[in-house]
C-alpha cells in the first residue's frame, strides 16, 4: 500500500471543497426542496458509519488489527444515548414507585418475576443515569472504550494477533448480540429502544433526576403548593418529563441540525486520526504491522499501542453510535448481528484501507448504494430487484479486491491528478497562446 | 571438573570446555558479591540451558562478556549461537540459568524490559519496518521515546535529526532518506538495521550474522563499521564467514552443541583439533 509510506498529505483544496458539499450545497438542495429531509436525515445516518469506519480504518489498516466487533461499540454507545432518549421519549409508559417514568418500550416488555404484577415494574439502576445528557454522552464514550480497553488489556498483553484475534472479536460481537438479545437484562431485549421524542429538554441538561426535574419545573413556574396542581392534568404531564419540551426528533429543523453535528464530528474524527496517524505514534502503529516481534527489541511495547488504538477506534464508535439513534430513532439488537461488524471491513476494504479518506469514502459509497439498490428499479429491458443486493456487494468486493487494491480512493486520487494535470496544460496553452498578447498589453 | 589451573594448557585438558572457562570462577555471580564482577563483567551467564523437546540447544555452565570487549562467537549450524542471542534478549525463556546485565539478573524480564536497559540486537535476516521510510525507521529507534505518551505528543528534536543525517551519512543511505525501507538492497537493509542498533545506543550490542549476503566490498565495510563501534560499545557478533571474522580480530568463542568448546584468537582455534572436528566433521 503506497500511500502508506509517506505521511499522508491531504489537499486543503479537496477537504474545503468536501466541507462545502457538506455544510453548504447539501442543505442547499434541502432548502431548494430537491433533497428531502428523510434523504438528508439518511446521509447523516451514513455519516455515522463513516466514523465507525474511520476507527477501523485506524485499527485495520495502521496497526493491523482486524477487530469484527466494532459495531458493538457502536451499539454501546447507540444504547447509552437511547436510553437517554427513552427517559425523556413518548408520554406512554407509566411512572414508578420510586417516581421514575418507565419508558413504554421498556414496559412493554418487562421481565417480570413470579408474582410480581404491572405496578410493580421498576426503573433499573444502570438506566438511571442516562436522564442527564452530559453524562449521558461522557457514558456513551466511556463505556465502548472502558470495555475495549478491559478487552485489549487481557488480549494484546498475552500477544493474541492476526486471525486468531479476527475470531476472538467476532466471537465478543456474537455474545454481545446474545446478551443484548435477552429481555431480563432490561435492555427491551429484540424489541430494542424506540419510542423517542424530544432530544436535549432543559430538565436533562441540568438534572440527574425526575424529581429534581419537578422541583425546579414547580421553582421556575412559580407554583402554589397549596393549590392542587394536577387540577388541570400539568403535573401528570410533568411526571412524564414533559416539564420543558426539548427539541422534537420529529421536527425537520432538529434532524437538519443532528446533520449538521454529525458532519461536525465526522469531520473531527477525521482531523483526530490523521494527527495520530502523523504523530511519531502513528509510525509506531505501522511499524507493529509490520513487524511486530522486532519492535520489542527497540524497547516499545506494542500491546499499550495496539490497547491505545482500539480505544480510540471503540471511542469513535461509541460516539457514531450516539450520533445514529437520534436520526434512526430505534435501536435494536439487529445492529450487533455479527455480520454488521464485517460489513464494516468491507466498506474500509472498498474505499482504500489504511488512508482515513478511504475509509469515509467506502462507507458512504456502500451505503449510499445500498440505500438505492435495495429498493426496485425498473430499465425497461431489466428491472432490478432487492434480491440483487448482497450478489451486487459481493461481487463489488472481489473487484475490489482483485483491481483496486488500494481501494476506490486510488481512482479518486488519479482523477484529481489527472484534472490538476489538464488544468497545468490548459494554463500552459493559454500562456502559450495569449503570453504574448499580455505581456504586450502590460508594456501598453 | 578438572582442577588445574586455566592457563595450563588448553588443548590437554580432558574437559575442555571446563578448563577453558575456568577464569571465571572466582566471579561467579551467585558466590560473590556483585560489585566484584559486575566490575569485570557487563553479561554474564551462570548454567544457563535451555532445551526444546528434551533437545538442549543451548547448554553453557558460565560464560562472560567483559566491558568494552568485542567478542566473536562462531560455530557451526545449529551450535546454538542465535539461541544463545535469543536467551540474553529475553526472546526465549530459559530453562535454567541466570542471566545477569549491568549488575542485575534479567532472567525473568521481557524483551522490551531487556532492550530499555540497553542490550542492542541486530537478527540474522535485516528486520526493517517496510512500510516506514529509512528516516521513519531510524526514528523509532531513538532512544527515550519508547512509551506512547512521549510518542503522541513528542516530536523529534533539532539534535536527534541531525543524528540521524548523521548516521545516514555514514552508511551511504542519505540518498534513501524518505524511501520506503522495502524498495532498499539487501545490503542497504542490513545497514539500516545495523544503524538503527547504533542510534538507540544500546551498552552491549548482539550482532548476528552482520555479513550474512553481502557483497565482499559490503562486508569490508560493515567490518569497519562494528571496529568503530568497538571503539565505545561492548560488542558480541556472531559470524560463519571466517573471513569476516579474521577481519575483526578479535577474541573468539567456538560454540559447539549448546556448548562452549574453546575460546582464543582465531589461529589458535584454527589449530585446535576439537573445533577442526566440530567444524568439518569426523
Amino acid at each position: 500500500m503506497k500511500p502508506l509510506a509517506q505521511p499522508i498529505v491531504e489537499s486543503k483544496q479537496s477537504l474545503f471543497l468536501l466541507a462545502m458539499l457538506g455544510f453548504v450545497v447539501l442543505p442547499l438542495l434541502y432548502s431548494a426542496d430537491i433533497l428531502t429531509i428523510g434523504q438528508i436525515n439518511m446521509i447523516g445516518r451514513y455519516m455515522t458509519f463513516a466514523i465507525l469506519a474511520l476507527g477501523l480504518d485506524l485499527l485495520w489498516g495502521y496497526v493491523g488489527i482486524l477487530s469484527l466487533c466494532q459495531f458493538t461499540f457502536f451499539c454501546l454507545g447507540a444504547y447509552a444515548m437511547g436510553m437517554h432518549l427513552a427517559h425523556h421519549g413518548g408520554p406512554e409508559g407509566i411512572i414508578d414507585a420510586n417516581g421514575w417514568k418507565l419508558p413504554a418500550c421498556l414496559f412493554v416488555v418487562y421481565p417480570y418475576d413470579i408474582g410480581e404484577s404491572s405496578g410493580d415494574a421498576l426503573v433499573p439502576a444502570f438506566w438511571k443515569p442516562f436522564w442527564n445528557l452530559p453524562l449521558t454522552i461522557i457514558l456513551g464514550l466511556l463505556i465502548p472504550t472502558v470495555c475495549s480497553f478491559v478487552l485489549g488489556y487481557f488480549v494484546f498483553r498475552s500477544r493474541v494477533r492476526g486471525v486468531y484475534f479476527a475470531i476472538l472479536s467476532q466471537a465478543i460481537a456474537v455474545a454481545g448480540w446474545l446478551v443484548f438479545c435477552r429481555n431480563d437484562v432490561k435492555l427491551c431485549g429484540t424489541n430494542g429502544l424506540t419510542r423517542f421524542d424530544v432530544i436535549a429538554p432543559v430538565e436533562s441538561l441540568t438534572t440527574f433526576h425526575p424529581a429534581e426535574a419537578k422541583d425546579q419545573w414547580i421553582a421556575s413556574h412559580n407554583a402554589d403548593m397549596s393549590q392542587d396542581l394536577n387540577a388541570d392534568g400539568m403535573l401528570d404531564q410533568l411526571d412524564y418529563s414533559m416539564a420543558d419540551v426539548g427539541f422534537s426528533l420529529a421536527d425537520p429543523n432538529v434532524q437538519l441540525s443532528l446533520y449538521f453535528i454529525t458532519l461536525a464530528c465526522l469531520f473531527g474524527s477525521f482531523f483526530l486520526c490523521k494527527w495520530i496517524v502523523n504523530s511519531r505514534l502513528g509510525r509506531v502503529l505501522v511499524a507493529i504491522r509490520d513487524d511486530e516481534p522486532t519492535l520489542n527489541f527497540f524497547g516499545y511495547k506494542p500491546h499499550n499501542y495496539k490497547i491505545f488504538a482500539f480505544c480510540i477506534a471503540a471511542a469513535l464508535a461509541g460516539l457514531a453510535g450516539m450520533l445514529y439513534i437520534p436520526q434512526m430513532k430505534i435501536v435494536t439488537p439487529a445492529n450487533m448481528e455479527a455480520v454488521r461488524s464485517v460489513l464494516v471491513v468491507v466498506w474500509v476494504a472498498v474505499g482504500g484501507r489504511g488512508t482515513l479518506r478511504g475509509a469515509i469514502l467506502g462507507a458512504l459509497t456502500v451505503n449510499l448504494l445500498y440505500n438505492y439498490l435495495t429498493s426496485e428499479h425498473d430499465y425497461g429491458l431489466f428491472s432490478w430487484s432487492p434480491d440483487y443486493w448482497p450478489i451486487f456487494l459481493g461481487l463489488a468486493f472481489v473487484l475490489v479486491v482483485l483491481y483496486l487494491p488500494n481501494g476506490l480512493i486510488e481512482v479518486v486520487d488519479r482523477a484529481k491528478a489527472k484534472f490538476a494535470n489538464g488544468l497545468i496544460e490548459v494554463v500552459d496553452w493559454a500562456k502559450a497562446k495569449f503570453g504574448a498578447y499580455f505581456n504586450n498589453s502590460e508594456k501598453g | 571438573m578438572s582442577a588445574e589451573p586455566a592457563n595450563e594448557s588448553e588443548e590437554s585438558a580432558p574437559e575442555h570446555d571446563h578448563s577453558a572457562l575456568s577464569k571465571y570462577r572466582n566471579f561467579l555471580p551467585s558466590e560473590v558479591q556483585q560489585e566484584i564482577w559486575s566490575s569485570e563483567f557487563l553479561l554474564f551467564v551462570e548454567g544457563l540451558s535451555v532445551s526444546f523437546d528434551g533437545f538442549k540447544a543451548v547448554d553453557i555452565p558460565h560464560f562472560g562478556i567483559r566491558h568494552g570487549e568485542l567478542r566473536v562467537i562462531i560455530g557451526p549450524n545449529g551450535a546454538g549461537k542465535t539461541t544463545f542471542c535469543d536467551l540474553v534478549s529475553g526472546k526465549t525463556a530459559a530453562s535454567t540459568g541466570k542471566v545477569y546485565y549491568d549488575g542485575k539478573n534479567i532472567t525473568q524480564m521481557d524483551e522490551s524490559d531487556i532492550a530499555l536497559m540497553g542490550i542492542g540486537r541486530k537478527f540474522q535476516t535485516p528486520t526493517v519496518f517496510d512500510s516506514l521510510s529509512t528516516y521513519e525507521n531510524l526514528l523509532l529507534a531513538l532512544p527515550g521515546n519508547q512509551h506512547w505518551q512521549d510518542n503522541l505528543l513528542k516530536r523529534e528534536s533539532g539534535d536527534e535529526k541531525n543524528k540521524i543525517f548523521e548516521i545516514l551519512e555514514k552508511v551511504n543511505l542519505s540518498d534513501c532518506r524518505d524511501m520506503p525501507a522495502k524498495s532498499l538492497s539487501h545490503g542497504q537493509r542490513q545497514w539500516l538495521a545495523i544503524s538503527a542498533l547504533i542510534i538507540s545506543k544500546p551498552k552491549l550490542l548482539l550482532v548476528d550474522e552482520p555479513a550474512a549476503g553481502l557483497t565482499d566490498q559490503e562486508t569490508e565495510r560493515t567490518a569497519d563499521l562494528l571496529m568503530e563501534l568497538a571503539e565505545d560499545h561492548t560488542l558480541v557478533v556472531i559470524e560463519h564467514d571466517m573471513d569476516f571474522v579474521r577481519r575483526l580480530g578479535q577474541k573468539v568463542t567456538v560454540l559447539n552443541e549448546g556448548r562452549v568448546l574453546a575460546e582464543g584468537s582465531l589461529d589458535e582455534m584454527e589449530t585446535n583439533e576439537e573445533v577442526m572436528e566440530a567444524y568439518l566433521g569426523r
